[in-house]
């Protein structure tokens, strides 16, 4: 049996096949260093994330190592390697990876995390760290989850805490000076690493807890390591490193275009937005950078679609001169632009006239919460007229659907708030019959999409209980109930017990390991897709492991309780979150950072082309 | 005279085998823009480069002998169109020849293609190949058990390879591997390498 027989046997067979246009392929004979980069999901989700292709990129700048690229094999394909003994390999190589000197994991989702015990065991790696030896690669983490990794502290070596670009070659570089001159152990080398900044090492801090289960201590084995770890971030946005080429996918992935990051961070602070927080301070790239550096991708790639990426693309305060330096060449080039993430208040007719050929991401707005009340709790800045002012605009341009993002569980939620939903949703179904210039040749679509709030690290809802699983499907009925007319108004609603398991993951402790070894050993994995998710089998990981969900999903956390993150400091600080939370149960707004500043913290840590005070331009 | 039609045949071997049919139009689209080569565009709310294909190929099945088509409107020589093309196309995916599309030979015209198959184990093909050859064949309205025997033309084995010549129009399109799983090999692969127009001896250019 060849592997290009068993590649017949499976479902799409381009997700292992690797030699895509854009690979970097190096000389073996030429490199002392090898890398993989795991995304633990399947190869099409994987392939469509950016800071994959940037790190990817970075390490790859480096004489002498050579980082590849490794996916979630499917179910079926997994079989077939457990069947035939293939251990997990890297794409471009096609080597195993159990023998790599690097084996990093990029956290996106807590619901990732079975995958990614599946894969050490598929690479024929023990999953706990201290029963790893010496010639174990070493096993890094990194991404948006890495500010809380607490459950997957037994199974790391280390995180990457912040942006990678700069921290990944440095922890690389010390790896190979100290293999060159005869340091290194692996103790050496992590002792070490967690004294380069923004790398924290789970195995040197010790945990303690109280009766209650809550964290009464952290201590740090050594006295020179830091007590809290600062996250990394790219100072200068126009000097930072990026790439000139992607790694192109064959197969249809989610992003088949052209990512082009414009600026960092979020100046708005609604109240449950994590990534808000943790890419904070705003840093800006400047229109000349950006708009040179998406042509010579587009012509290094051939992509016939640019999407102008980030948290709020209508923040960007050079919006215009960027979109005009664009046009000077997309157009001629047959180009498209688009720019998701469009907020309701920047929508005007004028934005539609000038860029034509602009695709805006079909008309998606996130209100978020159905009452202006609510919506002020989590400082959302939706007004009610101006998302019926920007729909509107749609309409009479011609469009007839449009997608309205909502939560459900906020904190002060009332039954008034679910109906305001429905009624919300109502009045742009009338906006629309009120609008002369309609399409008529159309019926008008409003799809209203409602997710569970997870309440998540480093926001001010950070310590919210979420809604326990009845409350949450007892609102998603009533709202179900309120809407009367499915002509016009479709309800999509997600899963609350998927948002459940996140919940737990989110404010997850150490204790948490034994779950996701008993969860691993049920045969979890793949739990963020549908046909996979299996509800019953992970409550019955925590039963055998002797532990309550609740504990981390429904319990209200203290102020003054020591939470699984504090070790982290991501710039904007503890204060600044109780200071949201209290304004947020009195109902109060906090004006955007570019209206005014509000003192996060976040401005410590410097920055160029930002709007904290005392940064630089 | 412009604008000209261009015809390219290029192989699709090895990993790309694994690259279906759909992929690869999307896939040498972008391929023709980062050459520069100065392909027509569609017309419409969503401009692209226009460019069509001879027979589809299916997934596992490699290729010798795959064609595209496309108009230019600026002069530019077939010899640099071939060039700039496989500067920006991966190895297993070469184009080895470009040429002006004779005229009143479309690509529709393909009614047979011709595979090379070579197996883990020797074969008696007369045995399962004489007569009915009854299989369960998938269509877009799910499995119909069909008579494959008047869509293979003629074939041939010599101890190693089974050339056959398979029906290739769009109606009757037979999918070798069908013929394949009649012998039961476990490791096998399929090769295209010429396509024939509607008499079935014509070999399509």
């Amino acid at each position: 049996m060849t592997f290009e027989t068993i590649l017949k046997q499976v479902s799409k067979p381009g997700r292992y096949t690797g030699g895509e246009y854009g690979q970097i392929v190096k000389d073996k004979a030429c490199v002392d260093t090898r890398f993989a980069f795991c995304f633990p999901d399947a190869y099409e989700i994987g392939m469509s994330n950016l800071g994959v292709r940037l790190l990817y990129g970075a390490l790859n700048e480096m004489d002498g190592v050579w980082c590849e690229r490794v996916y979630a094999p499917w179910v079926d394909m997994e079989a077939k390697m457990r069947e035939h003994k293939i251990p997990l390999w890297a794409h471009e190589s096609k080597d195993p990876i159990g023998s790599f000197d690097f084996v990093a994991f990029t956290l996106q989702y807590e619901l990732c995390y079975t995958n990614v015990l599946n894969m050490l065991e598929l690479a024929g790696l023990p999953l706990l760290a201290a029963e790893r030896g010496e010639d174990a690669p070493i096993i890094v983490g990194g991404g948006p989850c890495a500010y809380n990794a607490e459950p997957l502290a037994d199974f790391f070596d280390a995180f990457s805490i912040g942006e990678g670009e700069e921290a990944l070659p440095e922890m690389v570089t010390l790896y190979r000076g100290m293999k060159k001159n005869g340091t290194y152990t692996k103790e050496a080398f992590l002792h070490a690493l967690a004294r380069i900044p923004g790398f924290y090492v789970p195995s040197l801090y010790r945990v303690a807890y109280h009766e209650d289960g809550t964290i009464a201590s952290v201590t740090p084995k050594y006295d020179d390591i830091p007590k809290k770890i600062v996250k990394r971030i790219i100072q200068d946005m126009d000097r930072a490193y990026f790439p000139e080429m992607v790694c192109m996918p064959y197969i249809e992935t989610v992003q088949d275009r052209i990512m082009l990051e414009v600026y960092r961070g979020c100046s708005r602070g609604c109240r449950f937005c994590q990534a808000c927080m943790l890419f904070r301070p705003i840093r800006e790239k400047s229109p000349e950078v950006l708009s040179a550096q998406a042509k010579k991708l587009y012509e290094a790639t051939g992509y016939d679609e640019i999407a102008l990426s980030s948290l709020s693309i209508s923040d960007y305060r050079q919006l215009g001169t960027l979109t005009d330096l664009l046009l000077e060449w997309t157009d001629d080039a047959k180009v498209s632009l688009s720019l998701p993430s469009l907020r309701v208040d920047s929508f005007t007719k004028e934005l539609m006239d000038k860029i034509s050929t602009v695709r805006t991401g079909g008309l998606t707005f996130a209100p978020e919460a159905g009452t202006q009340r609510l919506r002020d709790v989590i400082n959302k800045n939706v007004k009610e007229d101006d998302l019926l002012r920007a729909c509107r605009v749609a309409f009479e341009a011609g469009k007839t659907n449009v997608k309205l993002y909502f939560m459900n569980g906020l904190p002060t939620e009332t039954d008034e708030d679910i109906d305001g939903i429905a009624d919300l949703a109502s009045r742009v179904v009338s906006e629309y019959f009120h609008t002369p210039e309609r399409n008529k040749s159309r019926a008008v679509s409003v799809t209203i999409s409602v997710a569970c709030l997870v309440p998540k690290p480093f926001t001010a809802f950070q310590w919210e209980p979420q809604d326990d699983m009845e409350t949450l499907r007892s609102k998603q009925m009533r709202l179900a109930e309120r809407i009367r007319d499915r002509k016009h108004i479709r309800y999509n609603w997600h899963d609350a017990r998927v948002s459940r398991l996140e919940a737990v993951f989110a404010r997850g402790n150490r204790k948490l390991s034994s779950v996701l070894v008993r969860a691993h050993e049920l045969g979890l994995k793949f739990d963020g897709w549908d046909e996979m998710f299996d509800y019953d089998r992970w409550m019955q990981a925590f039963a055998d492991c002797g532990i309550d969900p609740s504990f981390y999903a429904n319990r209200r956390m203290g102020d003054e309780e020591i939470l699984p993150w504090d070790i982290i400091d991501c710039g904007v600080t503890k204060e600044f979150f109780l200071r949201e939370k209290t304004k947020a149960y009195g109902e109060k707004t906090t004006p955007g950072c570019l209206e005014q500043c509000a003192g996060c913290g976040a401005n410590r840590l410097g920055g160029v082309r930002g709007c904290c005070p005392g940064q630089s331009e | 005279m412009l604008p000209r039609t261009i015809r390219v045949k290029f192989r699709k071997t090895g990993d790309l085998q694994f690259i279906s049919h759909l992929d690869l139009m999307r896939f040498m689209t972008k391929a023709l823009v980062r050459a520069r080569i100065p392909v027509v565009y569609t017309e419409g709310f969503n401009p692209h480069p226009k460019l069509t294909f001879g027979l589809p190929l299916s997934v596992g099945t490699q290729s010798v002998t795959e064609v595209m088509e496309f108009k230019i409107d600026r002069e530019m020589e077939n010899g640099e169109i071939l060039e700039r093309l496989n500067r920006n196309l991966p190895s297993d995916l070469q184009a080895f020849l470009a040429y002006d599309a004779p005229a009143g030979v479309k690509l529709s015209a393909i009614g047979w293609a011709e595979y090379e198959v070579r197996l883990d184990r020797a074969i008696e093909p007369e045995s399962r190949l004489s007569g009915e050859i009854v299989v369960q064949k998938q269509t877009k309205s799910g499995e119909k058990t069909v008579d494959i025997a008047p869509m293979i033309r003629r074939y041939e084995y010599d101890g190693k390879v089974l050339r056959l010549v398979l029906c290739a129009d769009s109606q009757n399109y037979l999918n070798p591997e069908l013929v394949v799983k009649l012998f039961e090999a476990e490791d096998y692969t399929i090769l295209r390498t010429r396509c024939f127009l509607t008499d079935g001896e014509t070999e399509f250019r």
